[in-house]
């Protein structure tokens, strides 16, 4: 839910990109972190364990635009991948605004996309949310791999819900579908609170 | 949880804090949310980023709030983080606002409690307000969701 601050003239939104471990989610961020300029973003915390898999989030703060002179700031996390850190997952999402579900475009990890899925979907209902009211959009990763499973397929395993939603190929690492894939989610964001808010 | 801030509610709450830091010989005083979001910060430390500082203390209390969990507790509502320089104080006031003090040796966490909970109370019923409300639906002469442009973050050729 966003924060808006009449004072400050400040609304505050979060977005949380989502996916199984090793998907991406962070290259994502650092990516961003180094392609946008300074005026744009402030400093990208990373907390992550010496494997470089991220132990608890990522940050990154974002500032989008000026709209009836409320600028508009977006808190952008990542969530640890890997299936233990559920608490950690569950607690990222509170108050979201906005998901990228991350998917890795390997055929072996297939199964890892649906229970990371499921697992979002799990955890954004015990946080009393559902992706019936959440923008979001999906970006199949590392397009560039060898042994990939093709666009149609993993739009049947991930985007056949009633709701059809924006997906996007990426290849993390080189920056491809990474700024397509943060405008859309941004813009389905604003879209909806211009709808929503008083401002 | 919507969270909706008027004008003169943040002047109140900024002038509460700027009374914790006063009597209480605290450093810096920040109110978030559970999900992140800072209500309001008053005092500075030189060369902290204090949204990182709310978002990682987000992070922490929501980690010991899964630690309390394991153990069988409801909450813990107090967390404490001694260091050879600055200390912090969390508290968790009203109900999903955390408060979070920090300090240097120049005061004691006897004091820092004491204002802390007088502080708490003192902003029990803005807060109360602030977390009731909604938001309204949009009314004419605003931007209209079309007219959203497509390119709101923009790439730039090399590293930044």
């Amino acid at each position: 839910m966003p924060q808006i601050n009449f004072a400050e003239k400040e609304i505050t939104c979060k977005v949380v990109y989502y996916g199984p471990g090793f998907s991406g989610k962070t290259t994502n961020l650092q990516y961003i972190n180094r392609k946008l300029s300074p005026s744009k973003r402030s400093e990208l915390i990373s907390i992550a364990t010496e494997g470089d898999r991220t132990l608890f989030f990522d940050f990154l703060p974002l500032k989008a635009m000026v709209i009836n002179d409320f600028t508009i700031h977006f808190q952008v996390y990542t969530t640890p991948g890997q299936q233990y850190y559920n608490a950690t997952r569950k607690l990222v999402l509170q108050g979201v605004d906005g998901i990228v579900f991350v998917a890795d475009s390997q055929w072996s990890r297939q199964k890892d996309n649906i229970e990371s899925f499921q697992n979002m979907m799990d955890n954004l209902e015990e946080n009393e949310m559902s992706l019936l009211d959440i923008p979001y959009v999906l970006q199949y990763n590392k397009r560039d791999l060898s042994d990939i499973a093709g666009v149609n397929y993993m739009d049947f395993l991930l985007n056949r819900r009633p709701r059809r939603v924006p997906r996007f190929e990426s290849i993390a690492t080189e920056g491809k579908g990474v700024f397509d894939t943060l405008n859309e989610i941004s813009r389905l964001v604003i879209t909806k609170l211009l709808k929503e808010s008083v401002v | 949880m919507d969270i909706i801030i008027y004008r003169e509610e943040q002047f109140q709450i900024d002038e509460i804090l700027k009374n914790f830091l006063k009597n209480s010989g605290s450093k810096t005083v920040l109110l978030i949310t559970p999900s992140g979001f800072t209500i309001s910060r008053q005092g500075n430390i030189p060369g902290v980023n204090i949204e990182s500082l709310a978002v990682l203390s987000a992070g922490t209390f929501a980690s010991t709030r899964e630690i309390a969990r394991l153990i069988g507790e409801e909450e813990f509502t107090v967390l404490f983080h001694q260091g050879k320089r600055y200390n912090i104080h969390f508290s968790l006031i009203v109900k999903d606002v955390i408060f979070v003090a920090i300090f240097e040796n120049t005061t004691t966490i006897g004091m820092v409690r004491l204002f802390a909970r007088e502080t708490a109370k003192s902003l029990e019923k803005i807060l109360f307000e602030i977390k009731r409300r909604k938001r309204i639906p949009m009314s004419g002469g605003a931007v209209e969701p079309e007219n959203v442009k497509r390119d709101i973050f923009k790439e730039e050729k090399g590293d930044k």
